[in-house]
């Protein structure tokens, strides 16, 4: 899996809306998959996170799966330890010494769609926002300094560099004959012959790096000048404050 | 014409000295996702791990988790820097579409104070094995106790957590602080962090 | 006139070095001057650049002593941001230098830090765009790029900055050669046409000399030399060389011929300019023509036959590809990028797996063979030779593969055979007094001749080099081709992708030119360059000493003369008819 920021350049509501309305959403979402531990409530949630990523993102449904079936396979093995771990009452199948619960399986259910849900949430929001949005909200509606907020980009842009650099690294290391010899120690001896160039690689650029940015002016001023705004739009007003009034009733109910 | 003689190190920067500079903020970008990049390619021990099985042998390699805040600090040497690093490559995380969303957030900071806390009871003056390995470890509880009730680990059972707990803390200890101090002395050496704190460091103890 | 840059009595030393690099230097630049800077490597040139825009002493920390004037500010009393209108400066790593994810922001962002105003930021990029060719390219993800294409984006960048003064500090080291000129053409227009003043730090100054108005030489940490490139080459073309400079060929021809009794008007730089001055004096034609390289008892090494092959995407890498490498012979693979090189020599190495009958190795059909069987008999050496390194000293780099083969783990104890293949490798190559150090903190020529060795360490006699002298000086480069050459006396196969056409003629015996993934020419390296359609189509740039004798020939020549020794023995051949 690549590191690579996983942007889909496309139009919609939610590409409409700009990043802190949606991480005010995102928030929402995680309040409400954590204050219930059954099935239902859990399964509705998803269902509510499919239709949004379809029709609200204009994501295609096969994009949601590719994006989450890693996450699902992990999932079931998660659930699968859940359901066998967590003690329950009502019995409702045994195979020899293997009881499964009703309870236990109600909480796994529930759980386990629980990280499905956050990770849909998060999949439309990565989806839809442009990474230079996420960092102009940071510094122009949040007031993080710029200069911080910008290693952001610094870290994206290396993304790629660094990961041509790690297949060809792969390569280069296999001619020489690493991967012939077995043994986890060998394993690990590897992992260091791995890392090693490509930290060293990364790092010999940094001062140039830093050099350059300076020299372009990077932190002369405490603010700057942008090419690119944000702004907050009324949809997305109206947005995060219907979810706001849903999460703050749903918590309310759920408490009392 | 007068010859102009100057030494650079004037009194405004010395006073600024625990501001980050941008070299330190482009390593810290960089080791922010050089770890993840490393991961993608390094599956295979993780594959091994979990082949094996089970919740507390995936806690061996947490500390890799927490490895590239460890060594910004351990290299940069300035308070923040583990906060930082771990921070950014959370939200880098997310942007690739990876874990848990918030969630991997949360873990980020979380491990990123933890870190910050361990060096800072050593007033960001020691940088040897027993600071590194007290920053590894104070990276695990506070996640760990996020993730039981995230992930539901708290129905499993005192002794069940308790092996897990353990577990995640001795990877804090060898896979995030030892490994750190092991890799920073090595780049060190190589002459590649020249104008970082460790390095000013190294020289000022070879003098002694 | 006054100059625009004055350094007066300069020294700097680096934080915590004692060695100065900058010692008691002085050096003018005019406005509108076209500058060329040439020194060996760890002669302070880069230093030197760092100064006139004051990341030294601003960023990087240390003692700086004299005067520095860059368009009337005193460098030394002033902050970047002061200094970023008078002169913008562009690296050697395309990568590292761009910090941004998309080319409209990497241009917008040094106005953007100095508080430009937004509207006139979008001019900016319109022009600087503009001016370096880029225009459409706005939106466009900077990695996405070519090399050639990122150095454009990182002069569109430094433009948008409106200095008065271009600073490219090796900014061509790692293109190929077409990307180069591009580089160099655009120079000309800015300078030319936009008035820019100019300084160039540069190892390959062919393509570029004629361009410069004045040259500076660089060694030690002060300027021994300045003058036109005329005065300069003429005079002291041989201390150049000594130092390991790269210098123009024709000027190092012309400095032959002077010894020999030619004398010019204006020292020839160019090929114009030789050809000016020789034309009447001097005729190729005379040359007897042997074969270069054609014995047909030799068994061949490598054999290709009819192999295509296609990108996972879908897209044509290779088409029906056919030749053969005898044994022993010096191969040069070339061709521009993107022309199915490295694809090629990726399917002699097994990288790729070649289709059943499409290629041989000594002989075998190696379909299927496995990579790691792959390497007992042929040596494959990166680019980047850290890319390579395993191991944590010099001694261990060199004899891994051997440890490995021979099942020598951790803790047994070293077969004396090993150890004497590993000190008789490194004594090749003169490093043996250093096979306890780190592999990374050698030398960059040294970490490159370490990478061959220990890449044939279990004595494989096919080597494949991949752009082996990629942004190496011509000292640490012919050392290196040295080794190659020594390899060939030994009876081994070396075959090199490379740029370097000059390496080319000098020391290799024949060429396979790929195009578009397919092979336009395989034939001897004299032989190539009479061919001007292969040369034309695939971008090839002719040596200038071939384009010197193909003008001052009368007829069609049928091998070309690519060497600075075949060139006066064109000469004595005329002597002999008369």
């Amino acid at each position: 899996m690549s590191l690579a920021f996983q942007y889909h350049e496309k139009k919609s509501f939610m590409h409409r809306i700009d990043p802190i309305t949606k991480v005010v959403w995102m928030m929402c979402i995680s309040v409400l998959v954590f204050i219930y531990e059954s099935a239902i409530p859990q399964l509705i949630l998803f269902a509510v996170m499919l239709l949004t990523a379809i029709l609200l993102a204009n994501l295609s449904f096969t994009f949601v799966i590719r994006g989450i079936w890693i996450m699902a396979l992990f999932s079931i093995g998660f659930f699968i330890i859940q359901t066998l771990l967590v003690p329950g009452e009502t019995v409702v199948y045994s195979i020899g010494p293997l009881v499964i619960h009703k309870e236990s399986l109600d909480f796994a259910t529930a759980i386990t769609f629980r990280i499905l849900t956050i990770f849909t949430s998060s999949l439309i929001f990565v989806a839809t926002s442009d990474p230079r949005d996420i960092v102009i909200s940071l510094t122009q509606k949040l007031k993080i300094p710029y200069r911080y907020a910008y290693s952001l980009f610094v870290a994206l842009r290396f993304v790629p560099t660094l990961e041509s650099e790690a297949k060809i690294i792969e390569a280069a290391q296999k001619i020489r004959g690493v991967g012939k010899q077995k043994g986890l120690k060998n394993k690990i001896e590897n992992l260091k012959r791995f890392s090693l160039p490509l930290l060293m690689g990364a790092i010999r650029r940094v001062q140039v790096t830093a050099n350059t940015m300076e020299s372009k002016g990077y932190g002369a001023y405490a603010d700057r000048t942008y090419i690119r705004t944000i702004n907050f739009s009324k949809q997305g007003i109206l947005f995060a404050g219907a979810w706001i009034t849903l999460t703050v009733c749903l918590v309310v109910l759920r408490f009392i | 014409m007068g010859e102009t003689v100057k030494v650079v190190q004037s009194p405004k920067k010395k006073a600024k000295a625990n501001r980050f500079t941008t070299v330190d903020i482009v390593l810290m970008a960089i080791l922010a996702i050089v770890n993840g990049v490393a991961m993608t390619y390094l599956a295979m021990l993780n594959q091994l791990l979990t082949a094996l099985g089970g919740p507390i042998l995936t806690s061996i390699t947490l500390g890799l988790y927490s490895i590239s805040g460890v060594l910004a600090a351990y290299i940069i040497r300035k308070p923040g820097a583990a906060l930082f690093t771990l921070t950014l490559a959370g939200v880098v995380q997310i942007l690739s579409g990876n874990p848990n969303g918030l969630i991997s957030i949360t873990a980020a900071v979380t491990d990123g104070l933890g870190v910050e806390l361990g060096f800072a009871l050593f007033r960001y003056k020691r940088w040897d094995w027993l600071s590194v390995s007290v920053s590894g470890i104070l990276a695990v509880p506070v996640w760990f106790v996020i993730s039981s009730f995230w992930f539901g680990y708290y129905k499993w059972g005192m002794s069940i957590l308790l092996l897990a707990f353990g577990v995640r803390c001795l990877s804090g200890i060898v896979t995030s602080g030892w490994l750190s101090k092991l890799i920073g002395d090595i780049l060190v050496k190589t002459n590649l962090l020249k104008g970082f704190k460790i390095d000013k460091d190294r020289k000022a103890k070879e003098v002694k | 006139m006054e100059p625009i840059i004055q350094l007066k009595n300069v020294s700097y030393t680096y934080e915590d070095e004692t060695e100065p690099v900058l010692k008691n230097l002085s050096l003018e630049i005019y406005k509108g001057e076209f500058v060329l800077i040439v020194g060996p490597s760890g002669s302070g040139k880069s230093t030197v650049c760092q100064t006139f825009n004051g990341i030294i002493p601003n960023v990087l920390e240390g003692t700086i002593e004299g005067e520095i004037k860059v368009d009337d500010k005193d460098v030394l009393n002033l902050e970047l941001k002061d200094l970023s209108t008078s002169m913008g400066l562009v690296f050697q790593d395309p990568d590292a230098q761009l910090c941004n994810i998309y080319v409209e922001d990497e241009v917008a962002f040094a106005p953007e830090n100095l508080k430009v105003h937004p509207d006139e930021i979008r001019n900016r990029i319109v022009d600087s765009l503009e001016k370096v060719g880029m225009l459409g390219f706005e939106h466009r993800k900077v990695f996405e790029l070519s090399g050639g294409q990122k150095q454009k984006v990182g002069i569109a960048s430094v433009l948008a900055m409106k200095p008065k003064i271009l600073v490219l500090d090796n900014a061509t080291a790692n293109l190929d050669p077409q990307a180069t000129k591009d580089i160099f053409d655009l120079l000309k227009v800015l300078h030319q046409d936009y008035g820019h003043t100019i300084v160039v730090v540069e190892n390959k100054i062919d393509d570029l000399i004629h361009l410069v108005d004045r040259l500076l030489v660089m060694e030690d940490g002060s300027v021994i030399s300045a003058g036109s490139p005329q005065h300069v080459l003429e005079n002291s073309i041989d201390k150049l060389t000594e130092m390991g400079l790269w210098v123009p060929e024709i000027s190092e021809l012309c400095v032959r011929l002077k010894e020999i009794g030619f004398n010019f008007n204006q020292f020839p730089i160019s090929v114009e300019d030789a050809v000016a001055e020789l034309k009447g004096r001097w005729e190729v034609n005379k040359l007897v023509e042997k074969p270069s390289y054609n014995d047909e008892s030799i068994s061949d090494a490598i054999t290709v036959k009819h192999l295509t092959y296609h990108y996972p995407n879908g897209t044509k890498a290779l088409y029906d590809v056919n030749f053969s490498i005898k044994k022993g012979e010096f191969v040069a693979i070339l061709g521009t990028n993107g022309s199915g090189k490295t694809t090629l020599v990726k399917h002699l190495m097994g990288i790729i797996s070649p289709p059943k009958g499409s290629v041989f190795v000594n002989g075998k059909d190696i379909h299927k063979r496995d990579l790691l069987e792959m390497t007992d008999h042929i040596g494959y050496v990166f680019q980047n030779p850290e890319h390579q390194f395993v191991a944590d000293n010099v001694f261990e780099e060199t004899i891994y593969s051997l440890k490995v083969k021979n099942k020598v783990g951790r803790g047994h104890e070293l077969p004396q055979e090993i150890i004497d293949e590993g000190n008789k490798a490194l004594n090749m190559i003169n490093l043996l007094d250093q096979k306890d150090k780190h592999p990374f903190v050698l030398s960059g020529g040294e970490k490159r001749r370490l990478s061959v060795v220990a890449s044939l360490i279990l004595g494989q006699d096919i080597v494949i080099l991949d752009e082996p002298t990629t942004g190496q000086d011509y000292a640490s480069a012919t050392k290196l081709l040295e080794l190659c050459h020594d390899l060939q006396s030994q009876g081994k196969t070396v075959i090199m992708i490379t740029h370097d056409i000059r390496l080319v003629c000098k020391w290799a015996n024949s060429a396979i030119v790929m195009n578009n993934g397919q092979m336009i020419f395989n034939g001897g390296v004299k032989e190539l360059f009479v061919q001007d359609h292969v040369l034309k189509k695939a971008s090839l740039i002719e040596p200038p000493i071939s384009q010197l004798a193909k003008a001052l020939s009368n007829v069609q020549l049928k091998q070309g003369i690519i060497t600075i020794d075949q060139f006066i023995q064109t000469a004595e051949r005329v002597k002999e008819a008369l």
